[in-house]
């Protein structure tokens, strides 16, 4: 600065507040143990330093510390005092009378400059003031600080002013510093006030040596006299070049009151300013003065110091601490922290927020609800709401981990659902928790047709629906099967994430249900793009049982609800896991689980996301079944979505439609004998018959009864290429109706396959389901049987299908005996000794679903049988006999009503009854499919005579002969001159030309040479007997001869 | 593994006091009962600080470091607060946005270090944010090594010159080294191991 300019009024920069976080919960603690109502004036300390960077304020501190009374200040710092004035409410902060508290304030200053006190501790001249209001219940703390100050009446100018480094050279900073690292050594702390005696003055030329001494205040007097040239300094927490700190002023006013008339009212002033730099204590930013400041022995009347707030008026400031000081934020903050701790430590590419943010919706607070939620909040999910209907009963405690025995009481216990949002709340206060005491309601449990019943029930469904609209989770933890199912309706219309979990005693299901990907169902399923966008199962969809676990009565829901204790535990850590893992992947709960896989797609950075977990204690042992949808799912399959989107509530009040699936019971490639060789080719079923495999005429039959949803194919051959390629392209062929193979794993007799998959055919509970035996033929109007199933099933659970044959042949069939006004059957024989009827059953039956539970008492017989007789252990125990153990006991019961045809009926047991039935479903092309049967072309093809198929891959010579009964396979090639009458020729196989084939089966890819002539007996119903059937007897007679029949040609290989 | 005993870690605390006193480095040392914790307050302002007139108006960050033993480790734990001029706690993301560039980077390549944790503070049973010392013994192996090369022994000294960087906090790491060499001259290695 210029000396031009240097004549001018000092300015001082005034302190800036700076509050640490400790104080405040100190003034917390303080105002609620010990100052209670009392506002009147606490004593605080407080402290500022003199080594901060440029750039940063001139800062006044106050810490943790500012309440204890020989606080000493932290390294580096200096001493300051104060008052607080700590108000009771916002009435009193505002209205305080802010003059006499500064006043007095100031008053404490001027007091000890008076009495000399502050010569001997000059940290007295710092004093402060706090005007301040918390308010505890919110965290909230109003505050105003001021650092009293004199008004002088003549205010102090500067003569000179400078930077130390400008003033001196390095020298004179070197001494200084070596004098204050001395002085600090021999009294520990440099005081904020002090004296430097020097053998110059400040403005001074610089002597070439030069040592300097820091003294005390009170030594001035002493140093004074003895002809020392003084200089005054202090510790100046200002860093502005040009502007001294707030201390000064004070500093002033004790030099003006006991010494400026000595010195000439010019008094030189060191502002020492100390910092670190370049690895060193500088303190060349130091400011010089030489100041003017007159004579003062008044006290001024008017002092100053309130400190301006943060909009740079003097008004009082205002801080929000609830983050820092409510337990609750900061238990948040705590939990949240942890959460990123996992995200740091151990995968980076965790999104914590997916989870956190999801709020989940628990169906149900018992064991489940509970574990589930507190796996929650370890995950930080916040928003959870539980759903029960049940109280806290003695004996939950102990397993529902939210529950207490407070909880539970003689008079009823707590509501399940609130109680467990209630303590949820009180382990982590930042959940937000709620408890909704509801009942979902149920299939199956009727609503009495009252007005106010269906209403009610209409607004339970009404909030659950709004329940899964609100959350993004829906848990399943009921303890029924049943109250599963409209939550999961729902979840599926709204296109919510449902994980799904059940307990067995000592097994546990986890499974998450699919999900459309699309927000429309598509209304046509195209072939192949629908394939690859299957969707995965729900809980309805998918059988509970797993195959291999029938010994297990029921389903894991429908078993009694005791588990070991562990269960519910294990379970809920998966399930929340499973959830955790999903919505980490990129694709959501759409993700397709891959368990073989460790590639990225199919696993999300926390790990595979499997569709099922299905636990078992007793072998230790844990699989990951995936399922696919089923179409016809009463939970999730479109058309249920379509329906309830569409008609909503009334949707749910309608009846079950009435719906019937069939059953065709396929065997094993241990039956079928008297097929062979045929059936070591082909399993006997899919035997071709008429161009299509034999059981395709069943399910072509099936197809057309509109009530008809499902067909599921029950046998043991193992699932082979040839079943997967037939039900693949009867899938495409029929897509009305969903057809599915359920293999048994051995030989369950006639009717164990229908016990062990009894849940399968349940599903969806139809009202009825067909059972067909593979191997016959026959061209039923079921339509006609289903309408006398009808009229009959009030009394009746099984309709037999019934055709008459000749007296003779009827006892190598199961003879029926009915009442013939009621059609009741009376009698049931199997393969008799003697005539007992002339009706034979036709190995079709209606079952009603009630046949199963009939079904599962026969099994447990058979289970106790094995231990009580030492049963053969060759045969199962599984294995029922449909006609002994199912016809014969329903009979005696009256429950068995008897349908007759009079349609044409054969068994296929030999290749001769194969010829037969070919020529009978051939026929029957006329009325159904007379595309099938090939026409003579005028001019070309090959003259036919009576009915023919000829597959359209086959090539057959125009010059042939065919028919009448003849079946062509795939890929046959016949020749120029070739005759074929009576005969089935099997895909791939080759006749020569001029050959002539009659009455017989051309095996696969046989080849027939030229001028062949392939002829076998024609085997048929005795034509002179009404009803005749085909008899498919030994190959030999009582003699050893070869009975005559037709020829067959094996496969050629 | 290198770890330190409670005693040592003690004895380290006040060597390391006593360098600082005599460096004016701040750190002071607070002895509430048996065990003792090295305490420094840096002081930041936030960037957008302006000067006006007289006046500097800067929003000013004070972070508080407190060293701390940790028995379950044996080893230096280093707790942290930082709040603003009214005493509000910042939370850590803000704590982060303090540091400069250089170590921001080094936060997020730098696993082992970046695990910042909320902790009771153990003497003043106030919420802290805590550098997790699950690695601490790991990394200090080598360090002390390099340290006892040039014949510094003091755990906390060779710790803390790794560690404050982190926070962006400055740590005169030269300066004790000399100041550390010219009290070996005088004989006074052996208080500092």
């Amino acid at each position: 600065m210029s000396e031009d300019k240097d004549r001018h009024i000092l300015q001082f920069v005034p302190f800036l507040s700076t509050i640490e976080s400790g104080f405040w919960t100190k003034l917390a603690e303080a105002k609620l143990n010990i100052f209670k109502l009392d506002d009147s004036r606490k004593v605080l300390n407080g402290f500022y330093t003199n080594s901060d960077t440029e750039g940063l304020p001139c800062r006044h501190s106050i810490d943790f510390g500012a309440f204890e009374m020989k606080n000493k200040a932290p390294p580096l710092c200096f001493s300051s005092h104060g008052g607080l004035h700590n108000k009771n409410t916002i009435e009193d902060f505002k209205s305080c009378d802010k003059k006499p508290i500064l006043e007095e304030e100031a008053k404490l200053i001027w007091n000890a400059i008076t009495s000399g006190e502050a010569i001997l501790s000059p940290d007295l001249l710092v004093r402060f003031l706090l005007l301040s209001f918390a308010d505890l219940k919110k965290y909230m703390f109003y505050y105003w600080f001021a650092f009293p100050a004199f008004v002088h009446s003549v205010p102090v100018t500067v003569c000179h002013s400078n930077l130390l480094s400008d003033v001196h050279n390095g020298k004179f900073m070197e001494a200084l510093q070596n004098a204050v690292q001395l002085y600090r050594k021999e009294n520990q702390f440099l005081p904020n006030f002090f004296i430097i005696c020097s053998p110059t003055t400040l403005f001074g030329s610089c002597n070439s040596e030069l040592t300097m001494t820091i003294c005390k205040l009170k030594d001035f007097e002493l140093l004074y006299q003895q002809g020392h040239k003084i200089i005054f300094a202090y510790c100046d927490p200002s860093t502005i070049p040009g502007y001294p700190g707030w201390p000064l002023r004070n500093y002033l006013s004790l030099i003006a009151y006991h010494w400026s008339a000595q010195l000439s009212q010019t008094v030189d002033i060191i502002c020492y300013r100390d910092r670190p730099q370049d690895g060193k204590r500088n303190i060349s930013h130091s400011l010089c003065f030489s100041l003017n400041v007159s004579t003062i022995k008044e006290c001024p009347l008017n002092s100053t110091g309130w400190e301006k707030n943060k909009a740079n008026k003097y008004g009082p400031r205002r801080v929000d601490l609830a983050e820092d000081m409510d337990p609750v934020k900061l238990a948040e903050s705590s939990v949240n922290l942890n959460l990123k701790l996992m995200k740091w430590r151990l995968m980076p590419s965790l999104d914590l927020k997916k989870i956190s943010s999801c709020k989940c919706l628990l169906l149900g607070a018992g064991t489940l609800g509970c574990n589930i939620a507190r796996a929650l909040l370890g995950w930080g999910v916040t928003n959870i709401t539980l759903v029960d209907y049940g109280t806290v009963a003695f004996s939950n405690p102990v397993r529902q981990t939210l529950f207490e025995f407070s909880d539970c009481s003689t008079a009823g216990g707590k509501s399940k659902a609130p109680a467990a949002a209630e303590r949820l709340k009180k382990i982590f206060p930042g959940v937000n928790a709620e408890g909704i005491e509801l009942s979902i309601p149920m299939p199956g449990h009727p609503i009495s047709d009252r007005a106010e019943s269906v209403a009610r029930v209409k607004k339970d469904v009404d909030r659950i629906e709004n329940l899964v609209d609100s959350h993004d989770v829906i848990y399943l933890l009921m303890d029924t099967r049943e109250s599963r199912w409209l939550p999961t309706l729902l979840a599926t219309v709204k296109r919510k994430f449902v994980i799904n979990v059940a307990l067995g005693f000592d097994s546990y299901l986890v499974m998450r249900h699919g999900m459309n990907s699309h927000q429309n169902i598509p209304c046509s399923s195209s072939s192949e793009s629908s394939d690859q966008e299957s969707k995965l199962g729900c809980y309805f969809c998918n059988d509970v049982v797993a195959p291999g676990n029938s010994m297990k009565d029921r389903t894991l829901d429908q078993q009694c609800t005791v588990s070991r204790p562990g269960v519910s535990m294990i379970a809920s850590a998966l399930a929340v896991e499973l959830m955790a893992s999903i919505l980490q992947h990129p694709h959501g709960p759409l993700a397709l689980p891959n368990p073989g896989s460790l590639s990225d797609e199919a696993s999300s950075c926390l790990g595979p996301v499997p569709h099922q977990i299905r636990g078992f204690l007793s072998h230790n042992q844990i699989f990951y079944p995936t399922t696919e949808a089923y179409g016809k799912c009463t939970g999730c399959s479109d058309f249920v979505v379509s329906a309830y989107k569409e008609k909503g509530f009334q949707f749910l009040l309608e009846p079950p439609a009435n719906m019937w699936k069939a059953v065709i019971l396929i065997g094993g490639p241990e039956k079928g004998t008297r097929f062979r060789p045929l059936s070591f080719d082909v399993p006997k079923p899919l035997f071709p018959v008429a161009g299509l495999p034999m059981i395709q005429h069943h399910i072509e039959t099936c197809s057309k009864i509109d009530q008809i949803k499902e067909i599921l194919l029950i046998g043991f051959y193992p699932k082979s290429e040839e079943i997967e390629k037939f039900i693949q392209s009867a899938r495409k062929q029929y897509n009305s109706i969903i057809i599915r193979y359920l293999p048994e794993h051995t030989a369950l007799g006639t009717a164990g396959g229908l016990y062990h998959y009894r849940d399968q055919i349940e599903a969806g509970s139809p009202t009825a389901f067909f059972v067909f035996n593979a191997d016959v033929c026959c061209n039923l109007a079921l339509k006609d049987i289903v309408e006398f199933h009808q009229e009959t099933c009030a009394v009746g659970a099984i309709t037999i299908v019934t055709t008459e044959a000749p007296h003779q042949e009827s006892m190598s069939y199961g003879c029926v005996v009915e009442n013939a006004e009621t059609h009741e059957a009376t009698h049931y024989v199997e393969k008799p000794e003697t005539f007992v009827s002339s009706l034979i059953n036709c190995g079709v039956y209606v079952f009603k679903p009630e046949v199963l539970n009939h079904l599962g008492n026969i099994f447990r017989k058979h289970q106790n049988e094995r231990f009580i007789d030492m049963y053969d252990e060759d045969a199962a125990a599984e294995k029922i006999s449909l006609e002994k153990e199912i016809l014969v006991p329903y009979v005696s019961s009256g429950k068995m009503f008897v349908y007759k045809t009079t349609k044409p009926w054969s068994q296929i047991k030999s290749a001769a009854s194969a010829i037969f039935a070919n020529k009978l479903y051939l026929s029957n092309y006329h009325k159904t499919n007379s595309h099938r049967l090939a026409r003579n072309a005028p001019n070309a093809g090959p003259l036919i005579s009576g009915d023919v198929f000829i597959h359209e891959t086959a090539t057959v010579h125009s010059s042939a002969v065919l028919g009448p009964n003849v079946t062509i396979g795939e890929d046959v090639k016949i020749g120029p001159g070739v005759r074929v009458c009576n005969s089935i020729i099997l895909p791939g196989a080759v006749i020569e030309n001029h050959s002539c084939v009659l009455n017989a089966i051309i095996g696969w890819q046989s080849y027939v040479g030229e001028w062949s002539r392939v002829e076998g007996t024609a085997h048929q119903p005795n034509p002179n007997a009404p009803y005749a059937k085909m008899i498919s007897g030994a190959l030999f007679d009582e003699e050893g001869r070869l009975i005559p029949s037709i020829t067959v040609l094996g496969k050629c290989k | 593994m290198a770890t330190i005993s409670e005693v040592e870690f003690g004895k380290c605390c006040r060597g390391l006091y006593k360098a600082s006193n005599e460096l004016q480095d701040g750190w002071d040392l607070i002895e509430p009962s048996e065990s003792v914790y090295l305490s420094k307050k840096f002081i930041k302002a936030a960037p957008g600080s302006m000067q006006a007139n007289y006046q500097i108006i800067a929003e000013v960050t004070t972070i508080e470091c407190h060293v701390v033993y940790s028995p379950s480790y044996s080893c230096p734990v280093l707790y942290f607060t930082a709040s603003n001029s009214e005493g509000k706690r910042l939370s850590l993301e803000d704590c982060q946005k303090l540091i400069s560039p250089v170590y921001q980077e080094h936060l997020t390549s730098d696993f082992k270090w970046s695990f910042v944790t909320m902790q009771e503070h153990p003497v003043l049973l106030k919420p802290f944010y805590q550098l997790h010392p699950c690695h601490t013994t790991d990394f200090m192996k080598p360090l002390i090594e390099l340290r006892n090369a040039k014949c510094v022994r003091n755990y906390v000294f060779s710790w803390l010159s790794v560690v404050l960087p982190v926070l962006g906090l400055n740590f005169r790491t030269e300066e004790y080294l000399v100041h550390f060499g010219e009290s070996r001259r005088d004989g006074e290695c052996d208080t500092l191991s």
